[in-house]
């Protein structure tokens, strides 16, 4: 059965990494074919995962005595509301757009307002500990902070110039790493040296 | 009706986050357990509708003799349950080996043709201007701090080996300067959610600010 699996992924990769180089209409077919089951079984991955958060809470909540139970029995009966919400009344329908303005978008939103306070304290941490590394940054910060209000002149112009120069050059540099490693990691699966779909 | 309700139920929701700056409450827990429920209630019901539904299911009823092939991506997805149970796992292996093959060459091509070329192509630049060198240097040496490996120990070695590990510490400089801006870029964005939440209490909700 390994063997299966290896071969999938080594084929399936070469036909859809051949097909991203070179325009053969039997390449071209097949490299479309495969995106689109990769498309449904992404989605098929996406219900695998619900289910198993599913069941983690169903077995937290089968042993009430542990803590976080009643939690566990709320995120169970909302998601099952806007489930059936959306099978039933449909995707595009009012009412799963209510759940979508009036629940997801307040909580999405508050989440994200709070890492404003972590940011702060982080910076503060990062002050206190007076190394030349943390000050560079944190004077950088500032600078892209500040400059981002319309109040020194100066400070924007310094800001624009720390964002096109050293930032980009940063950015650029761990881009370049990063691409490196994609490509590294990808062609160890395609050759079956990396095997993490079977073990 | 339903405006105000939601509007109600947007602030009271806002406030339930917002009371962690009080410490870990339950009002915090009963927030997050609502938004992971909501949000797994709404994914699934979009990978539902949306795809196994109108790009699976529809066809596949429709014309089933003329979509055949879609019935292997529907064993392929049936077969991932089996990752469920621990004696069952192993069919499961092989939709997970065709996600990592296709993952993968769409990777490689991704890295290539949207990350590597792109920015190798952008790094060379005439060296007129001191500006135009210090983005060279700063990229070639961001990229060498992140060097893992040593080279054989001989002379030639040594001498590129200790070239390298300058670069990339003048490069660590400039991967600092970058992370900083990308720090003050975030703490701005989080910023300004959090003028917009705020916004929505004063002014959606107790309605004291135009």
């Amino acid at each position: 059965m390994k063997w299966l699996a290896t071969a999938v992924a080594i084929g399936v990769g070469l036909i859809v990494l051949a097909d991203f180089f070179f325009a053969f209409p039997l390449l071209d077919a097949l490299g479309f074919v495969f995106k689109e089951w990769t498309i449904l079984l992404t989605a098929f991955a996406l219900l695998l995962g619900l289910v198993n958060l599913a069941l983690v809470h169903l077995d937290r909540l089968a042993r009430r005595a542990e803590p976080g139970a009643g939690y566990s029995a709320l995120v169970l009966l909302t998601a099952l509301t806007v489930l059936l919400i959306g099978l039933f009344l449909g995707a595009s329908s009012d009412a799963l757009a209510w759940v979508f303005d009036y629940l997801y978008v307040p909580l999405h939103g508050a989440f994200f307002a709070l890492v404003a306070f972590f940011l702060a304290t982080a910076a503060y941490r990062a002050l206190r500990a007076r190394s030349i590394e943390t000050t560079l940054m944190l004077v950088a910060a500032l600078v892209v902070f500040i400059g981002q209000a319309p109040l020194l002149g100066a400070l924007n112009e310094a800001k624009e110039w720390v964002l096109r120069v050293p930032g980009v050059a940063g950015v650029r540099g761990i881009l370049l790493g990063v691409a490196l490693g994609t490509i590294a990691t990808g062609l160890r699966l395609l050759i079956g040296m990396d095997r993490p779909y079977s073990e | 009706m339903s405006d105000l309700i939601g509007v109600w139920t947007g602030a009271i929701l806002t406030l339930l986050v917002f009371s962690y700056l009080l410490g870990d409450t339950p009002l915090f827990r009963i927030a997050q357990a609502i938004f992971v429920g909501v949000a797994v209630g709404y994914a699934a019901t979009i990978a539902i509708q949306v795809v196994l539904i109108e790009r699976l299911a529809l066809p596949l009823l429709q014309n089933s003799l003329g979509n055949w092939h879609l019935f292997i991506p529907l064993v392929l997805g049936l077969l991932l349950f089996a990752k469920l149970r621990a004696q069952w796992a192993p069919l499961g292996n092989l939709p997970i080996a065709f996600l990592f093959g296709v993952g993968s060459a769409l990777a490689i091509g991704g890295a290539l043709s949207g990350a590597l070329l792109p920015q190798l192509g952008a790094t060379v630049v005439p060296l007129t201007t001191l500006d135009n060198l210090l983005l060279v240097v700063g990229t070639l040496g961001a990229f060498l701090s992140f060097r893992f490996v040593t080279l054989p120990q001989r002379p030639a070695g040594r001498v590129i080996e200790a070239a390298a590990r300058g670069w990339g510490y003048v490069g660590r400089w400039f991967v600092l300067v970058a992370f900083g801006a990308i720090f003050a870029a975030t703490a701005v964005s989080r910023v300004s959610i959090l003028i917009n939440r705020v916004y929505f209490l004063l002014h959606d909700w107790l309605q004291v600010v135009k």
